[in-house]
């Protein structure tokens, strides 16, 4: 059953009416998706703001779906920590469905998938990796400062769990890992530097990533991984994807150039 | 079977279409930043497909040729220098061998093209020949155009008979496209709906103008600041091209071809892909300013734009047929 929210069709009525109405998808026991019109060859389900794993591998189990069973005009599918993106060739749509609207077209489509999307299934698995880090970050020591933790400590809580792959943006192979232990949580620094060497492992917020590629950036740097988390001559350039999970380890600085070499 | 850059320009490289697939690994598509100009450029070379051109900003590059080819240069003010002397934009152009062609554009627009019968040489990388600066790999060796680089040259041909080229695509036609006055047209983005209604209004009732600091991943926009009470809280969520996103500063940037796939930022509005040609190409001496339109509105821009470059596509090829064997 879809159903227009209520509440919001005054501030509707003034942004362009139908166009900007949200669907509420009624599914029992589930989150709600709204639909949003991204671009012209994009649709976008959002499922609010929050930092869910649940829901985040669920959004990856439909991205997945939708994936295995292209319909035509599908070109990709983009899912990040609450939310999927649907691209699609809105041509192709458009000649299949003549005098339709393709946002429209899979929109109902998308509906459909979602409607019967299962319930309770198999947990989504992904591969467990391992990234060795040589904790020499720039930022390092004044993260122990400002949480009142001697580095060691922070090395020691920063290796102590095994963090989930929510989604990749930003750069060519960036992974969003999560979630941080609270105590060594910390804001992105309020001026980004303008070059960051790729390998750099930074925290922001109760996120911790790797920088795949040089570039510019704001996260607190603690360390520096010899692995190559993007080689883009591998058939699948970025080394994590959604839904792996990794745990990282410490070396020594002889070890790490040890690791570089081969690498 | 190749070119010299004997002056490399201010920021040139090679694009094809868009590489597509790899948004879920935090690739975006890049590719040409007028998608309209490139096309063009493809057809009034004689090239089915969109194949690999070279992109220029402003000051273009200057390339020695080492043989024959048939060229053309497209985008909104840009033309040629060849061998001091000009030669306009927007048709089929005989380069001969050992000449020297200076790519130049003037006031009426920020980037164009130089297309070439059968494509340059261009490293794949993904499935598309588009250059990918963060990455450094596609286009050429995945960098900026420099001084002494030599850029293959696909395919042979003597063009006999080409002095008798000599039409271009109609001003007529161009200002279809490039028409600068008219609106650049937005849909509601995603976030629309949850920002200030007066935010809304404010960001289509004044000028504005693209800022200096602008690239090819955005253009921001210098204007008033849409500056809200209460900052929305937002995580990363995916974007697209033609994604306005509300900085907190109350500035806005339009997400331009070398986009990331996902961003933090509230996305206040989606500018119509029909019109990212002519926003690609507004200098940051003129004004511009936004107006909503509807989703319907925006698919029956790209069609009316789709059908006009098929209808250019079919003229040129036809025009070109007897020249090309």
């Amino acid at each position: 059953m879809i159903l227009v929210t209520g509440g919001r069709l005054s501030i509707l009525k003034r942004l362009h009416s139908r166009w900007v109405i949200t669907l509420i998808l009624i599914m029992p026991g589930s989150n709600l998706p709204e639909i949003n019109y991204l671009s012209e060859q994009a649709i976008l389900l959002d499922w609010g703001t929050g930092i869910n794993l649940e829901l985040n591998r669920r959004i990856h189990r439909i991205a997945k779906q939708i994936q295995q069973n292209p319909f035509l005009g599908f070109k990709e599918v983009l899912p990040a920590y609450s939310s999927l993106a649907i691209f699609f060739d809105p041509i192709t749509i458009e000649k299949e469905n003549p005098g339709k609207i393709p946002f429209n077209v899979v929109k109902d489509r998308i509906v459909q998938v979602l409607q019967k999307f299962p319930e309770d299934e198999i947990q989504f698995k992904g591969q467990l990796i391992e990234i060795p880090v040589l904790y020499n970050g720039p930022d390092l020591e004044q993260l122990a400062e400002i949480k009142k933790l001697t580095v060691s400590e922070i090395i020691q809580i920063h290796c102590s769990r095994n963090y989930d792959v929510f989604m990749l943006g930003f750069l060519p192979g960036f992974a969003y890992l999560g979630l941080l232990d609270e105590k060594i949580a910390t804001p992105r620094k309020s001026t980004p530097r303008t070059h960051v060497p790729s390998g750099s492992v930074g925290i922001a917020g109760s996120q911790t990533g790797i920088y795949p590629v040089d570039s510019p950036g704001g996260w607190q740097l603690i360390g520096t991984t010899p692995l190559k988390m993007f080689d883009p001559l591998r058939p699948q350039p970025a080394l994590l994807q959604a839904g792996d999970q990794v745990r990282f380890h410490p070396i020594t600085a002889s070890k790490f150039d040890k690791l570089k070499k081969d690498s | 079977m190749s070119a010299t850059v004997l002056h490399p320009g201010l920021h040139s490289m090679l694009v094809g279409t868009g590489r597509a697939g790899y948004r879920s690994s935090g690739i975006g598509p890049s590719g040409p930043m007028d998608s309209f100009a490139y096309q063009i450029g493809n057809f009034l070379t004689g090239n089915n497909d969109s194949l690999c051109a070279i992109e220029f900003f402003q000051s273009g590059p200057e390339l020695l040729f080492h043989q024959t080819a048939l060229v053309a240069i497209t985008g909104p003010g840009s033309y040629g220098i060849l061998d001091g002397e000009k030669v306009s934009g927007w048709r089929p152009l005989i380069i001969k061998k050992d000449s020297v062609l200076k790519l130049v554009i003037s006031g009426d627009g920020m980037v164009g093209y130089l297309n070439i019968y059968g494509g340059w040489g261009a490293q794949q990388w993904l499935g598309s020949s588009t250059t990918q600066l963060s990455a450094g790999m596609g286009g050429y060796h995945g960098r900026l155009l420099q001084r002494s680089d030599v850029i293959k040259i696909q395919k042979e041909n003597n063009f006999k008979d080409s002095s008798e080229i000599s039409w271009h695509i109609s001003d007529r036609e161009l200002s279809s496209i490039y028409a600068a006055e008219k609106h650049i047209c937005c849909v509601h983005g995603p976030e629309s709906i949850k920002l200030p209604p007066a935010i809304l209004d404010h960001f289509v009732s004044q000028r504005f103008r693209i800022s200096p600091k602008s690239n090819r991943m955005g253009y921001r926009l210098s204007g008033e600041p849409l500056i809200m009470d209460k900052k929305l809280e937002m995580i990363s969520s995916p974007v697209d091209l033609g994604t306005i996103q509300l900085l907190p500063d109350g500035q806005l940037v339009v997400l331009m071809a070398d986009h990331q796939t996902t961003g933090g930022y509230p996305r206040l509005a989606s500018v119509v892909h029909a019109d990212i040609p002519r926003l690609a190409q507004f200098s940051s001496s003129h004004d511009l300013c936004f107006s909503w339109c509807t989703p319907d509105t925006a698919y029956g821009l790209m069609n009316e734009q789709s059908k006009k470059i098929n209808e250019i596509k079919n003229s040129c090829l036809l025009r070109l047929k007897p020249y090309l064997h």
